[in-house]
């Protein structure tokens, strides 16, 4: 059909296309968009449910056939909250998101800028061998991290976790603000380089604050990601450090049958990247894709 | 590999950013050096002491044994003999591909319906990229407990209500249920890249299309696809690096199980420096899967460019 | 742009906060003043309920407690590592009789003795040593030295859901065989209606599937080694007991059996899914407690089932706590070991939670508590599984190994959890009895001749 340059044959063709189109059209919009709205129903159930079932009592959470309706109760959220130590692996989690994105971004933003503008032969490369760090499963490097952290004292300390943090999210951050930086226009740059602005204005004052909306996806996708690593806090933390993740695998196996407390575990725990998510949405679907391609 | 593919400035890029290329080098690499030493430091460095361990023969519990050195036979050990270790290989590379594939084809489907003019598409997309959000315990543990549960499972409860026989999906489909686990997840982060995708699509280059005559499926197959080719690259090269990884989902799910069935590479690797407490043999398996993770990656990624650079031709 | 330049604004406020970001507040919280011990627990209802009564530790000596709670798998694998490369993340574990006298013998965890001997007499006649049971003592001693103390100890017995065997007509005796077993599973068998004719542990681990496995090997006449540490895993009849479990629990264990462990086990026992259930001693509390189980008063108890020998047909166990060498804070550590396997312990636990609930097979003076008996009318074959469990005595024919539902090397933690991984695959119907156990024999051959075992 697309190659049929020659307009007398394609004639036919569009008229019947054209017959046939608005009857069509006028049903499969609607139908399209209820599909759509039960897909992104059932796509959300699970989460829905466990919300749900938090409210629940037990006996309620492991009725079979599953209840819909039901007494609401507040006392699984209450007892997550306030009979365990939940604030603490949030405090934990907090601090390691927060530490090591911006540690990856103190590192990685001006690298990124420096592959951008000072374009080599070796960029490719560079940029290949950054990416291919993060090939590498964990699994290849936890056994020396493992001694070396013991020996160095980092083992199950908040400060051990924001270095590996950082450095998984960074080629992430290199990447994503590499590709924002490229797009940054020729002539700002050089208009300012023009007027006499060293390096680090220039970054700072003219290309971070065109990169905004660039800088706050990345952002948002490394604390997003080391919300909820949990392989290297898994094997890396005990009392001290541990983040959520850890929080409930231990929840859970300490009240496994408990369905409906596991339940309020469970969303109390992704609630905070929840909030942040949604509210950066736009960003978060403009950043994921124009840092990294185009 | 696939770096050429993707954001790269191309020969024409670098010959204008030639002309602001600043004669003081170590600014370039003042920027640089820090983010790669690090780099160098936390993932090369280990890893070069992974080797160094995968020679020798370390049992963690003890350290009566020594830890003398074995040469190759580590290696030996898991490559011809070790039928766990090539049992996980396979199971890996089946659980990755469709992990992808599944939620690649979901997200493209989202996306295309989400790329529609339609009330409530704020809401719809929101619900749709939630399960990105959810950490991947929380994932497992909510699907084990109250889907694939054989007793108490809403599954379970569908099943029995058609009438039709208990399926317990963990023990029966370990593989399956791991990958609708995990496909669950990472559907909205193929989606969210396609999306984005179709909507920096230039409306006109469909308009022309539509006037060549091209809708439905051929608009679909000769205009979207090939322009959303870059971004399906990207959803896997990204999806590669994240579910070649994939840990979390099989430790609360499965546990590896049942028998070595969903046991995959870095399970496996875990299992013995974890469980085995046998650092050396583990960090052979670390090697052996970071050899294998580079090769899939570069395989896979290899093929994918070659036929969408002649699916566009 | 004004949203742009907000949010640019926003990302370079949190990196200048990032530089000036005090590391210290990064860093572990440092010891404070008063003392904070850090233990590894395993995630059973005793160990909770030890949680819940801490601040009365802390109250009385001034010193914090933090808990990791893990489950046991974990609690085992993490605890190893930390005191393997004495990492001292830990100050005291949760042990059992498996991990005491390989542990101690490597001095990664520290002699109690010396700690006695520094109490003073009213501080000795109170916590009155003599009293914890002689067998379990036996368990966590190593060369006559005492290197844990018990927080609960336990044996393996068979409850059974009495309504499902009135129904049937059936009577469970107080001495079954594993082939009258055999027989009312099959008989109380209802897939149709969710009612599983026994309940087994099928999770891999050596300490979930593995405990109650060896236990029937035991008692088939079999053994996992023979006395040239030969393993005998295809050879009968140890290959026979084996294939006898799997096969009971295929076709008439709980669904799910291939992920149940202790846990999941007792979820479908307490939930009415089951007629009986081998396990540990300690559930008896369990699925007793009306409020968490469905059957609390249709439960009965016998002795562990038998077939060639009774040896070895029932466990031994003590969850211990035991202080690492590479603690920090070991005198505090013994306050705390004293506080936790008390007598007084033991009465603050029964006045708080009653006597039902009290951690049960430690101490001599529990199972003579009037009250205790009373809450706990299974009391007696608890004591006497406990007396007759003998860890230097478990197998028909001699072997180079103590333990019952354990073989006390190093090694067995990997070879046990490697066996019971591949023959859960066996429930799962991904292989068979054969092909696992020969996979099994090879990987058991290969660990035996790494460590030099075999030649």
């Amino acid at each position: 059909m697309i190659g049929s340059g020659i307009a007398g044959r394609a004639v036919p063709a569009e008229q019947s296309e054209a017959s046939r189109t608005p009857q069509m059209q006028s049903l499969v919009g609607p139908l399209l968009t209820l599909a759509t709205y039960a897909i992104a129903f059932i796509f959300f159930f699970p989460i829905l449910w466990t919300l749900l079932s938090g409210f629940k009592t037990e006996v309620d959470a492991g009725a079979s056939p599953p209840l819909l309706f039901f007494h609401p109760t507040l006392a699984n959220y209450h007892s997550a909250l306030l009979e365990t130590d939940y604030f603490d692996f949030f405090k934990n989690t907090v601090i390691l998101a927060i530490g090591s994105t911006v540690l990856a971004f103190l590192l990685g933003v001006p690298a990124a800028y420096s592959l951008a503008i000072y374009s080599t032969k070796r960029t490719k490369g560079t940029l290949t061998w950054v990416l291919s760090t993060k090939m590498m499963p964990i699994v290849g490097v936890i056994v020396p991290i493992f001694v070396i952290y013991r020996n160095i004292g980092l083992l199950d300390s908040r400060l051990g976790m924001v270095f590996l943090y950082a450095a998984m999210n960074m080629p992430l951050v290199i990447w994503m603000m590499h590709s924002f930086f490229t797009e940054v226009p020729r002539p700002i740059l050089e208009a300012a380089g023009v007027d006499g602005a060293g390096v680090g204005t220039i970054l700072t004052r003219v290309v971070l604050p065109i990169s905004g909306p660039g800088l706050a996806s990345t952002g948002l996708i490394c604390l997003i990601f080391s919300w909820n690593e949990f392989f290297l806090a898994y094997m890396l933390t005990a009392g001290n450090a541990g983040t959520l993740p850890i929080y409930l695998v231990r929840f859970m196996s300490s009240h496994g049958q408990s369905l409906a407390s596991m339940s309020a575990a469970s969303t109390i725990a992704i609630a905070p990247v929840f909030i942040a998510g949604w509210s950066a949405q736009r960003a978060l679907v403009r950043g994921l894709t124009m840092g990294a391609v185009k | 590999m696939s770096a050429s593919t993707i954001s790269v400035p191309d020969a024409a890029s670098s010959s204008v950013t030639g002309r602001i290329r600043s004669p003081r080098i170590p600014a370039r690499l003042l920027l640089l050096l820090p983010a790669i030493i690090y780099l160098a430091v936390l993932t090369q460095a280990p890893f070069i002491l992974t080797l160094w361990y995968s020679v020798h023969k370390w049992i963690l519990d003890q350290p009566d044994l020594g830890r003398p050195w074995v040469g190759i036979e580590n290696f030996k050990y898991a490559i011809t003999q070790d039928t766990v270790f090539q049992q996980a290989v396979l199971t890996t590379l089946i659980i990755t591909v469709l992990i992808i594939a599944v939620s690649l084809l979901l997200g493209l489907g989202f996306a295309l319906l989400l790329n529609r003019k339609f009330f409530g598409r704020g809401v719809v997309r929101a619900l749709m990229i939630a399960p990105f959000f959810v950490m991947p315990t929380v994932n497992a543990v909510v699907w084990k407990n109250f889907f694939l549960d054989p007793i108490i499972g809403l599954f379970d409860w569908l099943l029995t209500s058609l009438h039709l026989a208990r399926v317990d999906f963990l023990t029966s489909y370990p593989k399956l249920s791991i990958v609708a686990i995990a496909s669950w997840q990472w559907t909205p982060f193929m989606m969210l890249i396609l999306l984005a995708g179709l909507q920096g699509m230039s409306e006109e280059v469909r308009e022309a299309a539509r006037i060549d005559g091209a809708a439905g499926w051929a608009e679909f197959r000769h205009i979207t696809l090939p322009l959303l080719a870059r971004y399906i690259e990207l959803c896997i090269l990204l999806g590669t690096i994240y579910v070649l990884n994939l840990f979390g989902e099989i430790r609360v799910a499965t546990q590896g199980g049942p028998g070595t069935e969903s046991t995959t590479v870095p399970y496996y690797v875990y299992q013995t420096i974890h469980d085995y407490n046998d650092v050396g043999s583990a960090a052979a398996l670390g090697v052996l899967a970071v050899v294998f993770a580079s090769l899939i990656a570069a395989g896979l990624l290899r093929l994918l460019v070659r036929t969408f650079r002649e699916g566009q031709a | 742009m004004s949203v742009q330049r907000m949010v640019t604004r926003c990302a370079l406020v949190a990196m200048c906060a990032g530089l000036i970001f005090p590391a210290q507040a990064l860093r572990a919280a440092p010891a404070h003043a008063a003392v904070t011990l850090t233990i590894a627990t395993v995630d059973n209802p005793q160990m909770l309920d030890m949680e819940g009564v801490t601040s009365d530790f802390t109250k009385k000596y001034g010193i914090n407690v933090k808990y990791v709670t893990l489950t046991e798998n974990d609690v085992r694998a993490k605890v190893t590592t930390d005191v393997a490369t004495g990492g001292g993340q830990f100050d005291l574990a949760t042990v059992g009789t498996y991990e005491v006298p390989i542990w101690a013998k490597k001095n990664w965890v520290v002699n109690l003795d010396p700690y006695f001997s520094g109490l003073s007499a009213a501080a000795a006649a109170a916590y009155d040593k003599s009293d914890l049971l002689p067998k379990v003592r036996l368990g966590l001693s190593y060369n006559g030295h005492l290197y844990a103390l018990p927080f609960y100890g336990e044996s393996s017995f068979t409850m059974y859901n009495k309504s499902i065997f009135k129904a049937a007509g059936l009577t469970m005796p107080l001495h079954p065989t594993w082939d009258q077993i055999a027989v009312f599973a099959k008989k109380l068998s209802n897939p149709g209606k969710g009612t599983a004719g026994i309940v087994l542990r099928g999770t891999p681990g050596w300490g979930e599937m593995g405990a109650p496995l060896t236990t029937v090997i035991n008692t088939f006449g079999g053994s996992w080694f023979d006395m040239s540490w030969k393993p005998q895993l295809t050879t009968s009849p140890t290959k026979d007991a084996i294939a006898f479990y799997l096969n009971l629990l295929k076709s008439y264990g709980e669904p799910g059996a291939a992920n149940a462990g202790f846990t999941e086990s007792e979820r479908a026992f307490s939930q009415g899914k089951g007629a009986m259930w081998v396990d540990a001693t300690s559930a008896a509390g369990l699925v007793t407690d009306a409020s968490q189980s469905k059957v609390a008063s249709q439960v009965g108890f016998a002795f562990s089932p038998t077939k060639a020998t009774p040896k070895g047909s029932h466990w031994l166990w003590a969850w211990s706590l035991a202080m690492e060498s590479s603690g920090k804070h070991k005198a505090e550590a013994f306050k705390f070991l004293q506080w936790a396997t008390s007598k007084d312990y033991i009465k603050l636990i029964a006045a708080k939670k009653g006597w039902g609930n009290v951690p049960p097979g430690t101490r001599l003076s529990t199972f003579n508590n009037p009250s205790y008996q009373q809450a706990a009318p299974y009391w007696k074959i608890i004591l006497d599984s406990m007396n007759t469990a003998d860890p230097t005595n478990a197998t028909l024919h001699k072997v180079p190994y103590v333990g019952v539902q354990f073989v006390g090397i190093p090694e067995f933690q990997q070879i046990g959890d490697r066996v019971t991984q591949n023959l859960s695959g066996v429930l799962s119907g991904g292989t068979t009895v054969d092909a696992a156990l020969t996979l099994s024999q090879n990987q058991v051959t290969r660990i035996m001749t790494q460590s030099g075992y075999l030649k």
